[in-house]
């Protein structure tokens, strides 16, 4: 019998060099660990409302249709959209802003108002019942009965009803036109087994749905979430994961990473544990918890660019993605002298993003001028950022009576993370020589948000939520969105510095209903142009990310997608391999 | 009087009987039932704690409601969580008494869903759909809608065994270290002198160093350098088999409670021994020595009962402090008690479950009090003697 000697003990022997090491094909039984920073509040998708949330919810109960990696259009996973022509349907489809749907441009129009999808056949929810189109019908009829309280109510306000016409067949009924819809609604709730679900709040901590995981409630924790992956007949449309996942939620920053590096054990060690856990696994059938270490395998969000060197250096995989978190300066100009246009777009021009984007974030993002990244199906390759340059800036200011002699002061408001107090404090050294005084105010998320609904401040420093679907820009940028204090009470917005432009109202107005890819393409162009020359907000790069992993999980390059966010890259981390485990053995 | 009124009077006057009581007890303790009266003290004690989250969460600037659930929540949400934090009785009352009322709101879901847990019902029926009755006052998360004492008592036992095991490693610790660096004349035993300034500098250190550092370097040796201890997560999970691991839950708690127990054990070892310096020259020690004591029957007969009552009284103290102390130890690694709940709550603004970890909070307090009292009264016989 060839004796299996673990790697290090042979080579404190000084026998390494008559070891020859054979790669033995068993995959790896232990789970992916991802490190979240915050865990998901809820898994029903009804209820989840974080972007974390969503995400791990949908990977067990898949939605429809998931989002293209490269363009950010729905392409349909479960089922298909049938085309107005087909013979086969009786109904058309239409609200969608899918490429393969039959457009229309009459707002008044059944077929715009319509949509038909078809299931694949053969689906299965996690507890192995078939997936059909009333599974469909309860999950959004469900989210608009006010007796569950869905927090998405609201985005469904204008379905007005969800039929299944065959096992296989749904039809959703709009109101009025929305072309917004199946990006904003179809794509975003994943589909719940009514047999499981109706009348229970079993979904709640467990969802039985059409994903890929099952939750498996006994290995969970309040913390902790365990994902078994399915090895039942998926059907043909879908992709068998790889690995079972834990989810873990680890709060504090640095134990994040150590624990990541915990886990980056050397060669030795790591092959003398493999060969330790095949053993124990041929003999007992042990446990696929990996008790002992405590480690995870990835970790993703808040990982700063200076991290990733430390963290090569420990072996650790890090990989830099372009993100889709949007940074940008929000100015208030309902109030000083923001309200003046020239004053914002000298300020547009007195910075110097690109010597912050290269010397306080490493060159970690994309210089932008627009809201939606480059690739994206409605972005205006025409709308780019402001040039620097401090003399036209110097011109402008002094055109409304600023200059180093005559000096305004403006409040920036913005969180204390590292990043962007050192990019505040940029921003107030390259505003100042030209008669802008800036006030830093560092404070508390909650605080800045507080402030920022209630126009409590002249210039905000944030991130913005990734924008997939553009219908978006109404919530920050049309004039009803407005926040304002009224006898009823607060009503909410999210157009914080009170931009009103009677055009950019009525253009996205008419995005949200017209059905025409080219069409919404060309108006949202318009509203990007009025707001590059209005500049409401200043919009100045997206943020890259960085996915540091274990060094035993291999091909992750091929596996993530071309941009990622914080908790985007959950979904196709499930298919990433882990590298066999190594046995060596001794030869005579 | 309309219904609203109505209710807005229970609740302020649930907090105000609260405070009214605990005011008459500490003015006026009721001498002929001493110790009836010390245990509706502590009672009230912990409401008034709670009472008073209600309160700043009425006093602080912003909608709590807006903040917990965003702008775009339903309003029947909305609603519901304005009644649960009993914000919904600024239409009849004026705005001093809110805060009373919001307090009491709090309270008065708190004790009436106690029974409910007692008799281990957990809430999850009345949250099918999601809703619930106007009139049901009991105390939930916002996010689960879970009742807040089911939330608490799934934390409460990982964070008590992670505090009495911290506390109680860092006493004794800190206990046999101040014992040894307080002997100071050699016929008991002292240690050499450069010894005794090394164990100083050791204890100065120990009791200095914050929590929050000293964690994360506890997890970078032992962890990740050494590899001998797990890096942190929740070792409660059962197996694929629905068992627990004793082994993994002890492998898991060495370090967290070690975190908890090394600067708790510096400030003990200094009060110790402060109390050994004070009496190893005492006649009694010679007295002892004279009659043929042997060194460990003096130290651990004669002198360890003069050290213990300062740690007594400081794992009494502790006792209150062992969250606090465990919201940063729990944090960094990632131990599934109270103190990551707390956090977590915070950060979603679910002040129902805040209102539950201070009440849990108040009553250790209150347990750590009458830890101090009784040991002390049982170390020290003048003490017994003067509460007779």
């Amino acid at each position: 019998m060839l004796v299996v000697v673990v790697v290090g003990a042979m080579g404190a022997a000084g026998c390494s060099d008559r070891i020859s090491s054979t790669h033995h094909i068993t995959p790896s039984r232990r789970p992916l660990r991802l490190a979240l920073a915050q865990g998901p509040e809820h898994l029903d998708p009804r209820f989840a409302t974080s972007a974390v949330a969503t995400r791990v919810s949908q990977l067990v109960a898949s939605p429809l249709c998931r989002l293209d990696d490269d363009t950010l259009q729905p392409h349909f996973v479960l089922g298909e959209i049938i085309p107005a022509d087909d013979p086969s349907s009786e109904r058309n489809s239409g609200p969608s802003s899918a490429p393969s749907s039959d457009p229309s441009n009459d707002p008044r129009s059944d077929q715009a108002r319509t949509l038909t999808v078809r299931l694949h056949k053969g689906l299965t929810h996690t507890d192995g019942s078939p997936v059909v189109a009333d599974d469909v019908v309860f999950t959004f009829m469900s989210i608009l009965d006010p007796k569950t309280a869905s927090p998405h109510r609201s985005r469904l306000d204008m379905l007005a009803r969800v039929e299944a016409v065959d096992e296989r067949t749904v039809v959703f009924q709009l109101s009025r036109p929305h072309a917004p819809f199946v990006v904003d609604s179809v794509c975003a709730f994943g589909i719940l087994s009514r047999q499981a679900c109706e009348g229970t709040n079993s979904c709640d901590v467990a969802p039985v749905g059409a994903g890929l995981w099952r939750v498996n409630r006994n290995r969970s924790g309040p913390d902790h979430w365990w994902l078994d992956r399915r090895d039942d007949d998926l059907g043909p449309a879908l992709r068998r994961p790889q690995n079972n996942l834990e989810l873990l939620t680890i709060r504090d920053s640095t134990a994040r990473l150590m624990r990541l590096v915990a886990g980056a054990s050397d060669p030795e060690q790591e092959q003398e544990q493999e060969q330790e856990q095949e053993q124990e696994q041929e003999h007992d059938e042990r446990d696929e918890r990996d008790e002992s270490d405590g480690a995870v395998d990835v970790v993703s969000g808040d990982l700063m660019p200076w991290d990733a060197d430390a963290l090569k250096a420990r072996g650790l995989q890090v990989e830099r993605s372009p993100g889709l978190g949007f940074s940008y300066l929000g100015l208030n100009i309902r109030r000083g002298p923001l309200q003046h246009r020239s004053v914002r777009q000298a300020v547009a021009m007195a910075i110097d993003v690109d010597g912050l984007l290269a010397g306080r974030l490493h060159g970690a993002g994309l210089r932008t001028g627009s809201l939606l990244p480059p690739g994206h199906w409605a972005h205006d390759d025409d709308v780019i950022p402001w040039p620097h340059d401090v003399d036209s800036a110097g011109a402008l200011l002094r055109s409304v009576g600023i200059d180093p002699h005559h000096r305004v002061r403006v409040r920036l408001l913005c969180t204390p993370d590292r990043v962007r107090r050192t990019v505040a404090l940029a921003i107030r050294e390259q505003l100042a020589p030209l008669g802008v005084d800036v006030d830093i105010q560092l404070r508390e998320w909650s605080v800045v948000y507080e402030a920022l609904k209630r126009g409590g401040f002249d210039i905000v420093l944030a991130k913005w939520t990734p924008v997939i679907e553009p219908d978006l820009l109404s919530w920050t940028l049309h004039q009803r969105h407005i926040p304002t204090e009224t006898a009823e009470g607060f009503q909410a917005g999210g157009n914080r510095g009170g931009f009103v432009d009677d055009d950019v109202n009525a253009w996205l107005d008419a995005a949200r209903l017209v059905d025409n890819l080219e069409e919404r393409r060309r108006l949202y162009g318009l509203v990007e142009a009025r707001v590059r020359r209005e500049l409401p907000f200043i919009p100045l790069w997206f943020d890259d990310e960085f996915l540091a992993t274990a060094p035993d999980l291999i091909d992750i390059r091929t596996h993530l997608p071309p941009r990622a966010n914080a908790t985007g890259a959950l979904y196709p981390l499930a298919f990433v391999g882990r590298r066999p485990a190594v046995k060596a053995t001794a030869t005579p | 009087m309309n219904a609203g009124l109505l209710d807005a009077i229970v609740d302020v006057s649930w907090a105000v009987l609260c405070l009214g009581v605990l005011l008459a007890l500490t003015l006026r303790p009721p001498l002929a039932w001493r110790h009836l009266g010390a245990i509706l003290a502590s009672l009230f004690t912990v409401a008034t704690a709670v009472v008073g989250v209600g309160a700043v969460a009425a006093l602080v600037p912003g909608d709590p409601v807006a903040r917990a659930l965003g702008e775009d929540a339903p309003e029947q949400a909305r609603a519901q969580m304005r009644r649960q934090l009993g914000l919904h009785h600024s239409e009849v009352l004026p705005p001093l008494l809110r805060p009373l009322a919001s307090g009491g709101r709090l309270l008065r879901g708190l004790v009436t869903s106690l029974p409910r847990i007692l008799m281990d019902d957990d809430g999850d029926d009345a949250r099918d759909s999601k809703t619930t009755p106007d009139d049901d006052v009991a105390l939930r998360s916002h996010q689960t809608g879970r009742l807040v004492w089911a939330v608490v008592l799934e934390r409460l036992p990982q964070s008590m065994l992670l505090g009495i095991v911290g506390t109680g490693l860092g006493a004794f610790l800190g206990t046999m270290l101040g014992l040894v660096l307080g002997l100071r004349r050699r016929s008991v035993g002292a240690l050499p002198l450069p010894l005794i300034v090394v164990g100083d500098a050791v204890v100065v250190v120990l009791a200095a160093t914050p929590r929050v550092v000293l964690a994360p370097l506890l997890l970078l040796l032992f962890a990740i350098g050494w590899r001998v201890l797990p890096a942190g997560g929740d070792p409660f999970v059962v197996d694929a088999h629905g068992q627990w691991h004793l082994a993994s839950i002890a492998r898991a708690l060495v370090l967290p409670a070690f975190a908890l127990a090394l600067p708790f054990a510096g400030v003990v070892a200094r009060h110790v021994r402060a109390a050994i310096v004070d009496v190893v020259d005492s006649p009694f020690i010679t007295a002892a020595r004279a009659r043929g004591a042997g060194t460990m029957r003096v130290v651990f007969v004669q002198l360890l009962p003069h050290a213990l009552l300062p740690v007594v009284q400081l794992v009494g103290l502790m006792g209150g402090a062992v969250l606090a102390g465990t919201v940063i130890v729990e944090r960094v690694f990632s131990w599934p008690g109270l103190g990551m709940l707390l956090v977590t709550s915070l950060s979603r603004a679910d002040l129902p479950v805040v209102a539950g970890i201070v009440s849990a909070a108040a009553v250790m307090v209150r347990a750590g009090h009458v830890f101090a009292v009784v040991g002390a009264s049982l170390l020290d016989p003048r003490l017994r003697r003067g509460t007779r």
